[in-house]
């Protein structure tokens, strides 16, 4: 699915990300954890494809293609998507206005036609329904006013309607309460199969009580520094990060 | 721009009187070259009447049909309480001025001088004749207005305040200008003041007429220079007679990281104008311009402010505030402008107003001019009467109308009053401001 | 909705075709036998030229306006402009048959049928068109159909020589021909412009619409509208006008004048699509006009919705002169400049009744080397009992080379007034921008969209068919404005 090899990257001189490796099969899905400044929403944005940071070194393959040519849009319609850790409003489009637009953009990059109305609207209910949407918050302007909880679940909503190849999950469980990370955990569960890969990031292990990972990797310092099954979140959350950064100043 | 000339009869009284200060002022050829250049901006702009954009509310010509005379004789005592001022703020270094210059007997002159360096415009030019030169008029000479070019060309009286690198006051320097006169005379002042690097001062100046009836044109200007990382914060209180008209520009640059507070408190005064320009010309320079006004009777106030961001990175915020009774009128006009490389321009600028009464006018014109895409500039404008649910609360809390009245026309002056950093001067505009409204 | 953001392949004026029409024009310039050539081609009564030769006289003693507006072009040499330019042959048109094929074919491109036939069967059916093309009047759809209800929609011509009085006691009403420099121009010189009376109690059945088209070069385009409302009566009017591309700049300067009896309400709408020049700046549509309204009667509403996105200089600023007790005045503007247009537009909004309400929403955009700016006025009058403002102007700026400005008046002189003004200047979010793009979107699309949502306040006041249209012209105008 995506395979990193030795990424660097940062914003002006400074260097975020020093040589980050991760290969993600279909399918799998992998955690990554770490401290705050490790450079985990760094790593979600550089794969996006956001501006501000430069790429220094290094490559990431994505279903084959070399996805740091890519632009963001690009990027989005190979199906890399990401769920923001602060979703962005977006005043007078409405939620369904703008999905619409997405799915036909992706539809149309992969020579498929747009769906008719009828086929679209049936999509957006069944998809609604599976996030727990209320029927007026997809009506109203993108993000505009929703409640945190309400933000992170429009982006499981919209991740559901443009049914990605590889969703990147940033810190989505930050500011949730402990029913809106059930529901949100819960839709991504259901988006779960065979092909579809998620890399969860998260500073909680919380999150992956309900969202069971297949790997959790450790990054601090903008590397994985340590690689296991999900027990490692447990151990990790039971000996909290001090203990990463300890082992890891020891191997330096 | 159309101008009205000043009447033919004082157009030879004023011509005379420029003469005769530029005889009179010994100093360098390169002042009476900028003084001379002042004139001729003034002689082409005329004093300003309603068809002139910037006075479109606030005409000239009736005003200045009034003055006899154009360059009074200089007074050196005056009958005056002088410890009533000195009470605003008891531990501040005072120094009084009539019409514009220096009384040393009744001032802290000596004490001051341990400080700072200071004296009278007239001697800056002999003892500092460098500094004076670089300051005197260099961005007051590009501002189009009539009032601005003839102070520049013809007033010599006022202060010159110059802090040191570094230096910071241990006290406030409260400058107190009394005006009198005995014919219809037209006044100007003219204070320079220079923030060194990293210096920090407070400033109050205060503006008193001498007794409550006489007519006196007065037009000032203060040139204001906040450097690298300096503070400066300038408060002013108007407060002369209800006949007295006081037009006052204030021209200040800031450099990088620099900071200028500055709050403008109108009371007094039948015709106020107040021109205050600042122009941000290093990064990160941050400005705070604010303004109370509370007018009555047939009082009227203009202030036009014009922040002019000309670098990227700084920050201005503005507040005025006024509240008008009777026939009283009122005028804001204040100008953000961003230019082209301007990025990341932080402005906001409020006004806000209540009118309590039939006869009372407000007109506002909060303008923003933006050549800079990445900024953040907002302004907003309100004008209302008196909340109604709120004086009913009060009421109902049994406070009689009046005082309930008052009581909220002194919570709406108290944003502004709050904004100031000066304990003893606050608190008595806060008393001041209660007084006014019998509270 | 959106799907028209597909639609959109080419930055080009679309509307910049000419047509070849055969025309009898007058000789260039302004003098008073051209006014009596105007009068007489249009075989005016006396009253309408005295008017002319009046507004003429007024004129000559006023200087073009150049101090006060935000906007830079060359002095206007008026000598130098055809003053009336009508299609051969001028006779009454029975039916459409007789209409210069060439003609049709101008409209039909410009996707305006004359043919009531066509437009019932097709998608914008219930509209009535007024053709306006250069000087006159060519040709006024469902007149018949109108007319059942006793509503007189016609061009302003016919309505000179069928409804004098109508014409006499309403004309220069709102807008006297002292008003200012342009409105005199226009006062003198009008060639043409649509005509409309809603009788009492009529709710007017169908969206009532002018088309104009400058087509001939060198001429200017000077036509007035007069909708007279009645009491208790509605309507709904559409102004829409396109120019072909010419290197010179031609002069549009029009008067509007609507009067709103008590309880009734005009709601007038604008998609105004003038040439704005090429990418360098050059020809493109000077367009000074006059547009006010008098919310005459108690109870009455006049709103102004507007989508500029067309011209090189833009100078317009609809109003309303609230002098009816409980009256309501609105303004919804969005204004959009792109490569080196001008716009000083906004309103004004005069409290003169007790209870008067009055909105203003204005949202400008600005892109390439354009300026772009708001100028609006509300007064109270005194003893104008509770009168209530709120406005609203937000600037969007697309691109470091070009401005947007803001310069709000308002003159309070009842204590009773409650007045609010909002303005804000913000640039279209990179955080916005790279959202949509990660959701599959690129730049225009993107820019299009939250655009489009930025102006849907104002949208969302047009009439369905003009939505549209003004959707489509807000993601041409501003394309290929953010590189």
């Amino acid at each position: 699915m995506i395979r990193i090899k030795n990424l660097r990257a940062g914003i002006g001189d400074k260097e975020i990300l020093k040589g980050f490796n991760l290969e993600v099969k279909p399918g799998e899905v992998h955690a990554i954890m770490g401290p705050n400044g490790s450079g985990k929403s760094t790593l979600a944005n550089v794969l996006a494809g956001k501006e501000d940071y430069t790429v220094t070194e290094g490559e990431v393959i994505f279903n084959g293609k070399d996805l740091l040519e890519m632009s963001p849009e690009d990027r989005a319609r190979e199906g890399l998507f990401l769920a923001f850790q602060y979703p962005i409003e977006i005043p007078g489009v409405s939620n369904i206005n703008f999905l619409k637009n997405a799915l036909s953009e992706i539809r149309n990059y992969r020579g498929l036609p747009p769906l008719e109305a009828k086929d679209f609207l049936a999509l957006i209910k069944e998809k609604q329904a599976m996030v727990e949407l209320q029927g007026g918050l997809a009506n109203r302007s993108v993000n505009e006013g929703f409640s945190g909880g309400e933000k992170k679940r429009n982006e499981i909503f919209q991740m559901a309607v443009l049914e990605p190849a590889l969703a990147i999950l940033d810190e989505t469980d930050s500011g949730l309460d402990i029913d809106a990370l059930r529901v949100v955990a819960n839709g991504v569960n259901k988006l779960r199969n065979e092909k579809r890969s998620f890399i969860v990031i998260t500073h909680y292990q919380r999150l992956l009580d309900y969202i069971i990972p297949d790997f959790v990797h450790v990054m601090y310092q903008g590397q994985i520094v340590k690689s296991g099954p999900k027990e490692l979140a447990l151990e990790l959350e039971e000996k909290g990060y001090d203990w990463i950064k300890k082992e890891d100043e020891s191997i330096v | 721009m159309s101008t009205t000339l000043p009447l033919l009869s004082q157009q030879q009284a004023l011509s005379d009187a420029f003469k005769s200060v530029s005889s009179l002022l010994d100093e360098r050829i390169s002042l009476k070259t900028l003084r001379k250049k002042a004139w001729d901006n003034f002689t082409i702009l005329g004093f300003p009447n309603k068809s002139n954009e910037e006075y479109k509310y606030s005409g000239t010509e009736k005003l200045i049909e009034k003055i006899e005379c154009w360059n009074p004789e200089a007074l050196t005592t005056v009958d005056f309480d002088f410890d009533k001022v000195r009470k605003i703020n008891p531990n501040a270094y005072h120094l009084f001025l009539i019409n514009g210059k220096l009384m040393p007997v009744v001032s802290d002159i000596e004490l001051l001088e341990k400080e700072c360096s200071f004296c009278s415009l007239s001697q800056a030019a002999k003892d500092y004749p460098e500094m004076f030169e670089k300051h005197l008029g260099q961005s007051s000479i590009h501002f189009q207005d009539a009032f601005a070019q003839i102070n520049l060309a013809l007033a010599h009286e006022g202060l010159f305040i110059h802090m040191k690198p570094k230096q910071k006051l241990h006290k406030t320097i409260q400058i107190n200008q009394i005006f009198t006169t005995e014919t219809p005379s037209f006044i100007q002042t003219h204070h320079i003041i220079i923030a060194e690097a990293l210096s920090e001062a407070n400033i109050i100046e205060t503006y008193w007429s001498a007794d409550n009836t006489i007519f006196y044109f007065g037009n000032h200007l203060t040139e204001i220079a906040v450097s690298e990382q300096a503070q400066l914060n300038y408060y002013r209180l108007q407060h002369e007679n209800t006949s007295a008209v006081h037009v006052s520009t204030i021209q200040a640059t800031q450099q990088k990281d620099s900071h200028f507070d500055t709050n403008t408190i109108s009371i007094g005064g039948f015709w106020t104008r107040n021109n205050l320009n600042i122009i941000l010309e290093g990064k990160n320079a941050v400005s705070h311009l604010n303004g109370l006004q509370i007018m009555s009777h047939q009082q009227h106030i203009d202030n036009h402010t014009l922040v002019d961001h000309e670098v990227p990175h700084c920050e201005s915020n503005q507040l005025y505030k006024g509240i008008f009774n009777q026939k009283s009128s009122g005028v804001f006009n204040g100008k953000i402008f961003v230019r082209k490389d301007a990025q990341k321009t932080n402005a906001y600028q409020s006004s806000k107003n209540m009118l309590l009464s039939e006869n009372a006018t407000i007109n506002t014109k909060p303008q923003l001019e933006i050549y800079a895409d990445d900024v953040k500039c907002s302004h907003g404008s309100s004008t209302g009467k008196i909340d109604e649910s709120a004086l009913f609360y009060l009421q109902a809390r049994g406070l009689s109308t009046d005082s309930a009245r008052a009581m909220l026309m002194c919570a709406f002056a108290n944003d502004v009053i709050q904004t100031i950093r000066i304990e003893p001067f606050k608190g008595y505009l806060e008393s001041l401001i209660e007084d006014y409204f019998n509270l | 909705m959106s799907d028209i953001l597909h639609e959109v392949t080419s930055s080009e004026y679309k509307y910049g075709f000419t047509s070849d029409i055969e025309m009898d024009t007058a000789p260039m310039g302004l003098n008073e036998d051209i006014i009596r050539f105007i009068s007489k081609k249009k075989n005016e009564p006396d009253w309408m030229l005295e008017f002319r030769l009046k507004a003429f006289a007024k004129w000559l003693t006023m200087n073009e306006p150049r101090n006060w507006a935000h906007l830079k072009y060359p002095a206007i040499d008026f000598q130098k402009i055809i003053y009336y330019a009508a299609p051969k042959p001028k006779k009454q048109l029975n039916s459409l048959d007789e209409v210069d094929p060439e003609l049709l074919k101008t409209f039909e491109k410009l996707g305006i049928s004359l043919e009531e036939q066509k437009r019932l069967s097709g998608v914008s059916s219930n509209i009535a068109v007024d053709a306006v093309i250069d000087s006159v009047s060519v040709k006024t759809t469902f007149k018949e159909t109108l007319a059942e209800k006793g509503i007189i929609f016609c061009s302003f011509s016919e309505a000179v020589q069928e409804h004098p009085d109508l014409v006499k006691k309403y004309m220069g009403s709102v807008v006297p021909y002292t008003d200012n420099f342009y409105a005199a121009l226009n006062s003198a010189v009008f060639t043409d412009g649509s005509f409309c009376y809603i009788p009492k109690g009529v709710r007017c059945p169908m969206e009532l619409s002018t088309y104009f088209r400058i087509n001939t070069a060198g001429t200017g385009q000077f036509e007035r509208t007069l909708i007279i409302a009645d009491e208790s009566s509605y309507a709904s009017y559409l102004e829409g006008c396109t120019a072909p591309k010419r290197d010179e700049n031609q002069l549009h300067a029009a008067i509007v004048e609507i009067i709103a009896h008590k309880n009734a309400e005009v709601k007038y709408s604008t998609v105004q699509n003038w040439f704005p020049g090429d990418k360098n700046g050059n020809g493109g549509i000077f367009n000074f006009v006059t547009k006010r309204g008098i919310c005459f009667g108690d109870n009455s509403k006049i709103s102004w919705t507007q989508v500029e996105t067309g011209s090189a200089i833009t100078w317009k600023y609809p109003s309303v002169i609230l002098k009816g007790n409980n009256s309501v005045g609105e303004f919804y503007s969005v204004a959009v400049t792109n490569n080196y247009q001008q716009a000083d537009t906004g309103t004004k909004m005069i409290h003169l009744g007790d209870n008067t309400r009055s909105t203003i929403v204005s949202k400008g955009i600005s892109a390439g080397f354009s300026n772009n700016s708001y100028r609006g006025l509300v007064r109270v009058a005194k003893g104008a009992k509770n009168a209530r403002n709120f406005s609203q102007c937000d600037s969007l700026l697309m691109g470091d080379k070009c401005g947007a400005h803001t310069f709000p008046y308002i003159e309070i002189k009842d204590p009773s007034a409650v007045v609010e003004h909002e303005a804000t200047t913000s640039k279209i979010g990179e955080d916005q921008l790279f959202y949509c793009k990660q959701r599959g979107l690129d730049t225009e699309k993107a820019i299009g969209l939250i655009v489009n949502g930025y102006c849907k306040e104002v949208l969302n006041q047009l009439p369905m068919e003009f939505a549209v249209e003004a959707q489509k012209l807000l993601s041409v105008s501003l394309e290929g404005s953010v590189g």
